[in-house]
């Protein structure tokens, strides 16, 4: 069986979780657990993969003696589904783990979990989740059985006027990621189990790796582990590095930093990824970095470049430009006068986010047009944008239009929200919410 | 010689796979204990990540290997229905044997959408003990940090020249073809440790005859060879002659009938041979890739070859002294 699910820890005693968090959710379970319902009747469980927050819910299941339901992104979890299975389950019937409805024990109570709660694939069709996340919030309201709710990204969740909502009837638990030692401490447990020798500096060098990601270190530990008896420092070799920030940072330190197109060039083989996910990381740091406005100008020249070959090959769909691509990036190393030493930490960019966003909002924008053109008989070119802007003018303005198209064209949070403002002021309000998001959790 | 080479000649055996030793041990070490995590597979084409997965898959389950390994070519079928169907039904069933599970192996899942991937992630937890995943991808950036977390990562390196030349003898001894070894080196430079591509090369220059040279391979990819680019720039970059170095391009275009953009691709590589000054370097590349451009947008390429060629001659006074011949 494979390691990480094989140690999967079954009980909460087993999970390395910080005392005040597991207080306030072991708190929240008695609650339940007495039949006095909590105010807030589901928690939201937030943080990076591979620090616990699944195995925290199912193993809640398991101390309490609860049954659980496990809904999650390989589930089709539109409205139906969602009421069918969350909302039948949350209010009486006992399912199993697949969703199936089985007999166990009158009055058991049962723990909904709907994992990656912030994937829903809100499109309509036979695999879409369409109005799931409004089925989330009907099942709060009535739910009679504890909920618990699992998200990478909470902004995705709590998006939307339906995630706004939702807000008001959770509790957020943030989990964090463990530090090296802690990860050290599990893996050296899982080799004692496997009958492995190996020495705790090598084990803290995977977690270290692993960047607090429990998970990652333990498939790293199998990766190297399976079928050895004893580990050395050697057996370290195979370890791919995921694609985490260490190496981003350092290939992009190294083109800030080197007089040498050829040595910048090197680092970026190696790295060997994706132009604009290295081209987001440049034009985050340049500035950063080339103080002197003449390095920064022949710095942005040459990314420039590189951008504008980029655009190319997606135009053309021709890649043999990619090699260009790479001799300008790297040339950004070569464009700058002065010399500059380690000054400042870099910063990862943002964009990479903003823009999966800004095409979210272009997927909301023709899907509107989709169900418009149906309706009046038309194509999407036709709709956009003459016919497109006066039917949102309209539906600002009229709040009667307004519900009624809601209602006769089945729109969705994000529907509604792309409509009631303009284009610009939702993006902006997008990235307004973020930020205030991400200022509030510091506090 | 009806077969193509590359699948004539892929490994079967573990062992047999170049280049990627720390790797290959890990994988022999999975079969013999037959058990593995999740894996992903990153790295540039023709290194290997199929091979590797296909022979996992025999070295596991013996000739049987086709039931119980489930091949999705991700850049066909690519969206979330095919993960919440196709993939959950494969991998719920247990497989029938002495190894507990199956292996689904999703080609370039670096092309199925973000919504599919994530998707995916709590299926290759719920049915790892009936089912594991190999994933392969050319950049693992376009896979959700999630999946990379659920995978021990691979990272598969580009050939060597002397992998590639090695497995390429053993090819042409088998096939009983006369390869020299400047032809072995012309494979390599042409195609940059793509195993795929270097082999397919030398089925195409063994298409036109049993003895092959550097100039056969040259021939069969269509491209002039390095003598020709080191010609040119010789008479534009060094010596300065724009009017010779001209004639020679012309005739590069006219009679031996190469592309131009064969041989600004050809000019590039021969350019990081050379040993320009770094600064001067990017500035005839920037030249060339704009050049390379305005000819695929439709520009009279004589014209945009023979600015190239100016361009050339340009520099030949700033590098004055500055490169060896």
């Amino acid at each position: 069986m494979e390691w990480a699910e094989k140690y999967r820890p079954k009980s909460l005693k087993d999970v390395v979780i910080r005392e005040d968090m597991l207080r306030k959710i072991i708190d929240w379970a008695e609650a339940w657990k007495k039949g006095r319902v909590p105010e807030k009747k589901a928690l939201v469980f937030e943080g990076r993969p591979g620090i616990g927050k699944t195995t925290t819910a199912i193993a809640l299941a398991h101390d309490m003696g609860w049954d659980y339901i496990e809904l999650n992104a390989s589930d089709i979890r539109d409205e139906h589904h969602i009421k069918d299975i969350a909302l039948r389950g949350s209010l009486q019937q006992t399912l199993g783990v697949e969703g199936n409805y089985m007999k166990t024990n009158e009055g058991r109570m049962k723990l909904i979990i709907i994992d990656e709660a912030d994937n829903l694939y809100e499109v309509r069709g036979p695999f879409g989740d369409f109005g799931g996340k409004r089925a989330i919030l009907e099942t709060l309201k009535l739910a009679r059985q504890p909920i618990i709710l699992i998200v990478n990204d909470p902004y995705e969740l709590f998006k939307g006027e339906n995630g706004i909502q939702l807000k008001y009837h959770v509790e957020e638990i943030e989990f964090r990621a463990l530090n090296y030692r802690q990860i050290a401490n599990i893996l050296y447990k899982i080799c004692q189990m496997e009958g492995i020798k190996v020495d705790k500096s090598i084990l803290e060098k995977i977690a270290q790796k692993s960047g607090g990601d429990v998970r990652a270190a333990i498939n790293d530990l199998e990766q190297i582990a399976e079928g050895k008896k004893y580990l050395s420092e050697n057996d370290l070799n195979s370890i791919g590095y995921r694609d985490d920030f260490q190496n981003i940072y350092g290939t992009t330190l190294t083109l800030l930093l080197t007089n040498s197109m050829k040595s910048a060039r090197e680092t970026l083989m190696e790295l060997d990824e994706d132009p604009d996910f290295i081209m987001q990381w440049i034009d985050e740091n340049l500035p950063r970095y080339y103080l002197d406005p003449y390095d920064l100008d022949r710095g942005y020249y040459f990314l420039e470049r590189a951008n504008i070959f980029n655009g190319r090959i997606y135009s053309r769909q021709y890649y043999g430009y990619l090699v260009y691509i790479m001799d300008f990036i790297s040339a950004i190393s070569i464009a700058k006068k002065n010399k500059y030493g380690i000054h400042e930490k870099l910063k990862s960019p943002d964009f990479l986010k903003i823009m999966s966003r800004t095409k979210s909002i272009r997927q909301t924008r023709d899907r509107i047009s989709l169900k418009l053109g149906k309706v009046m008989h038309t194509s999407i070119e036709e709709i956009n944008p003459d016919i497109f802007e006066m039917y949102r003018t309209i539906f600002r303005n009229d709040r009667k239009f307004k519900e009624f198209q809601i209602e006769v064209m089945k729109m969705d949070d994000s529907e509604i929200s792309f409509l009631t403002g303009n284009e610009e002021e939702y993006s902006k309000n997008e990235e307004k919410n973020k930020q205030n998001f991400q200022r509030k959790r510091k506090k | 010689m009806e077969d193509i080479w590359v699948e004539k000649y892929r490994p079967v055996k573990l062992e047999d796979i170049k280049g990627q030793n720390f790797i290959v041990e890990r994988l022999k070490a999975y079969a013999k204990n037959k058990n593995m995590p999740h894996l992903l597979f990153a790295g540039p084409p023709g290194t290997g990540k199929t091979t590797s997965a296909i022979a996992l898959a025999i070295a596991l389950y013996g000739e049987n290997w086709k039931n119980k390994f489930h091949e999705l070519n991700a850049s066909d079928e690519r969206g979330i229905d095919i993960v919440r169907n196709q993939i959950k039904d494969f991998a719920r069933t247990a497989p029938s044997g002495d190894v507990p599970f199956k292996i689904i192996f999703l080609d370039e899942a670096d092309h199925l959408t973000a919504d599919a991937q994530a998707a995916l992630r709590r299926t290759m937890e719920k049915f790892s003990k009936t089912c594991r995943f190999i994933l392969s991808c050319n950049y693992s950036s376009k896979i959700i940090e999630p999946i990379q977390s659920r995978t021990s990562v691979f990272r598969f390196r580009s050939l060597t020249e002397d992998d590639v030349i090695e497995r390429l003898k053993y090819i042409s001894q088998n096939e009983k073809i006369d390869v020299d070894e400047d032809a072995f080196k012309a494979i390599y430079a042409i195609t940059n440790g793509d195993m795929r591509k270097a082999i397919n090369l030398l089925q195409a220059a063994a298409s036109m005859g049993r003895e092959i040279n550097a100039d056969t391979i040259y021939r069969a990819s269509g491209l002039p060879s390095r003598e020709m680019i080191k010609n040119l720039l010789e008479k534009s970059l060094i010596d300065g002659d724009f009017l010779g170095a001209r004639d020679f391009l012309t005739k590069m275009l006219t009679e031996n009938g190469f592309s131009a953009d064969d041989i600004i691709k050809q000019i590039h590589s021969e350019l990081f041979r050379m040993n320009i000054p770094e600064e001067i370097l990017i500035e005839i590349i920037d030249k060339l890739a704009e050049i390379n451009f305005m000819i695929s947008e439709g520009a009279d390429e004589r014209i945009n070859m023979d600015a190239l060629v100016a361009k050339l001659t340009f520099y030949s006074r700033k590098i004055e002294n500055k490169v060896e011949k």
